[in-house]
């Protein structure tokens, strides 16, 4: 079973998330900061990570750069999934590594499916 | 002579005092600068080699010796001089590590030159006792003359030299106080070039040269203001001032000096007052003018912060709006996939309206967003070599839900595929094109969208063809059609009230909007065709082929 790490702090989006996922045959793991991410996704090892950018504390882009420097995660592949549509942040998580940047809003929980299928592989 | 000595005197006085001013004026606006100490001594040395012949050769009594040694310690100190001139100038451009070598090589030869000029007589030939020139002459070598003056000269050159080379790279405030030094070295170049330079050796004669000595308080003065002050009056205004009052004493020494008769000069009085009374109002108003564009300038940067704001507004807002909008959508795409089991039709045909409105909203939120960065200027191209056709066919997939709802057909014509070449080959008949395609495609997918909303039956064909090395696209639809003030008014954005014309409360008229900027963007053109009411209508895009 493959193993997903959701970096989110809004609990109404993630449980809608997890629900989706879970029912497509997924282990999800729940992460509310970077911090905890970071120490989620050395424990577990995922095999991708979903990734917020507006959270508490430090946002989603120190994620990507952290996880540049760990070697037993920079392997991940991580989907950016944001309601921010900021043409600079977007562009450093691409510098940083992110394989996507999706809108939340513009994608429906069975279409990012296809898409984590896609990454998956 | 006696007059001329105290004549002498006065302006000697005055000059100390204006001197010593500058100097200490200029050292205390900056301690510890190096520009500001170089420029304190430059002035203190030139003080110390017009104080002390002036105060000395007034007892033309003294010993020989002492006659002819004082003359050559004022030749020595111009090449001192001249190094702290030097020192001086490269600090104040800031090119102390450009010219390492001559940092040393001047200073150097200077005290070589000012060594030589005291101790040996290879510089100064004899001393003549004349009425001129605080009663002595001096007469230098042949070869002295050259090196001496070719020193002044060279250096003098290479620093003029640099400064307008500079001139040219700074930024407007440094170029304002590069102005200042150079009005104040030209000035003091010439008219010293002319007494101090060009009589002595032509004429020989000492006898002006003191006038080319005062003049370098021009210069001072010029330099002392441009690195004490930070904000300083545009050069215009200086050399309008300096003309103005030039004529004015002009007009008056005219006046008091040469003309003879009362009525004549009363008349010239008065000539003088509107003079100076129009020289004031010019005055003003350069002033004024440059205030005014000095306002601009603020103005412009508080509205450049402005848009910062709003733009960082839209931003969070529409973050914050999509966040509940994202979990309406989510569940209701969901429930209506069936992972939450069997719902009645009934229920599904509701919920499917209540997500085509989420649709809707988050559309609306998308637009506000794109329209705002569009007229803030954020909007960027990501220019890519990408197929068209594809283009046009994701904008169709995703309009499909609605084509379908409304019982209307969607077609897309493509071009035919041309007859084989000789070679055997199908030639492509769309190359690829330098596009941002998500941008085209939204632009695509905006222009079909509002032709679904404005068809009731029949449907919509869209065609793409190359024409005149232009990719054009054709959207027609066989709608309510248009008239020709719609027309006119079709691709405006809301906020310019257009989309008060519209009956339709479906859509705030953005998309089309957003569809021209962006087909703009990749210096395109849109147009939009119609018969009339009733009559259908067709937009065309042209791109051109990059």
């Amino acid at each position: 079973m493959k193993k997903i790490l959701i970096i989110e702090d809004e609990k109404i989006l993630f449980s809608m998330y997890k629900e989706k996922f879970e029912m497509e045959g997924f282990e999800i793991f729940e992460a509310k900061d970077v911090i905890d991410g970071l120490k989620l996704a050395k424990k577990e090892k995922p095999d991708l990570v979903i990734l917020d950018i507006l959270l508490p504390g430090e946002n989603g882009l120190s994620f990507l750069k952290a996880q540049k420097n760990e070697p037993s995660i920079s392997k991940i592949p991580i989907i950016v999934f944001s309601n921010l549509d900021d043409p600079k942040t977007k562009e450093k998580a691409d510098e940083l590594g992110a394989k996507k940047y999706l809108i939340k809003a513009n994608y429906e929980p069975r279409e990012l499916v296809k898409i984590i299928k896609k990454y998956l592989e | 002579m006696a007059t001329i000595f105290q004549l002498h005197q006065v302006i000697l006085f005055l000059t100390i005092s204006i001197g010593l001013w500058l100097a200490f004026w200029v050292y205390f606006a900056g301690k510890t600068k190096k520009t500001n100490k170089y420029f304190f001594w430059m002035v203190l040395l030139w003080l110390t080699g017009e104080i002390v012949p002036y105060f000395l050769f007034r007892n033309v009594l003294l010993s020989q010796k002492i006659l002819f040694f004082l003359p050559k310690l004022e030749i020595a100190f111009v090449f001192i001089f001249f190094i702290f001139f030097y020192l001086f100038s490269i600090n104040f451009l800031k090119e102390t590590n450009k010219f390492p070598l001559l940092n040393k090589l001047i200073p150097c030869t200077a005290i070589v030159g000012a060594f030589l000029s005291i101790f040996t007589n290879l510089f100064l030939e004899r001393v003549e006792l004349t009425e001129e020139r605080m009663g002595l002459n001096l007469i230098l070598t042949p070869g002295g003359k050259i090196i001496w003056l070719g020193f002044v000269i060279i250096i003098t050159l290479f620093i003029l030299s640099r400064f307008l080379l500079n001139y040219f790279r700074t930024l407007r405030e440094n170029k304002l106080r590069f102005q200042y030094f150079l009005i104040g070295v030209f000035i003091w170049a010439i008219i010293n070039l002319v007494f101090n330079v060009y009589f002595p050796i032509i004429y020989n004669t000492f006898r002006y040269a003191y006038f080319g000595n005062y003049v370098i308080f021009v210069f001072f003065g010029f330099t002392a203001y441009a690195i004490v002050k930070r904000e300083l009056f545009g050069i215009k205004v200086v050399l309008t001032a300096l003309l103005v009052g030039l004529i004015a004493i002009l007009l008056f020494l005219d006046a008091v000096l040469f003309t003879q008769t009362l009525g004549i000069q009363i008349l010239k009085g008065i000539i003088l007052v509107i003079f100076l009374f129009f020289g004031y109002s010019l005055i003003k108003s350069v002033l004024r003018e440059i205030k005014l564009r000095e306002e601009l300038g603020i103005a412009y940067q508080e509205l450049k912060k402005l848009d910062e704001a709003k733009m960082e507004f839209l931003s969070i807002a529409s973050h914050q709006l999509r966040t509940p909008l994202t979990v309406i959508k989510g569940y209701l795409s969901m429930i209506l996939d069936g992972d939450y089991g069997k719902i009645p039709e009934k229920v599904q045909e509701k919920m499917k309206d209540v997500y085509l409105s989420s649709e809707r909203l988050i559309k609306l939120v998308n637009d506000l967003l794109s329209a705002t960065r569009i007229e803030t200027g954020k909007m960027e191209l990501k220019l890519k070599k990408a197929p068209i056709e594809p283009i046009i066919e994701q904008a169709i997939k995703e309009l499909e839900i609605k084509v379908k709802e409304k019982n209307l057909y969607l077609r897309f014509e493509k071009p035919p595929k041309e007859s084989k070449l000789p070679t055997g080959q199908a030639k492509k008949q769309l190359p690829e094109m330098l596009i941002d395609s998500e941008k085209i495609k939204e632009a695509i997918y905006n222009i079909i969208d509002n032709s679904i909303r404005y068809t009731q039956k029949g449907g919509i064909t869209i065609k793409c063809k190359m024409q005149n090395s232009k990719c054009k696209i054709e959207v027609s639809d066989t709608g309510t059609g248009l008239t020709e003030d719609e027309i006119a008014k079709l691709f405006e954005s809301f906020s310019r009230g257009a989309a008060g014309s519209r009956l339709y409360s479906e859509g705030v008229g953005l998309g089309l909007y957003i569809a021209r900027k962006f087909i703009e963007m990749h210096n395109g053109t849109i147009r939009a065709e119609s018969e009339g009411k009733g009559k259908g209508s067709s937009f065309c895009i042209e791109l051109a082929m990059k």
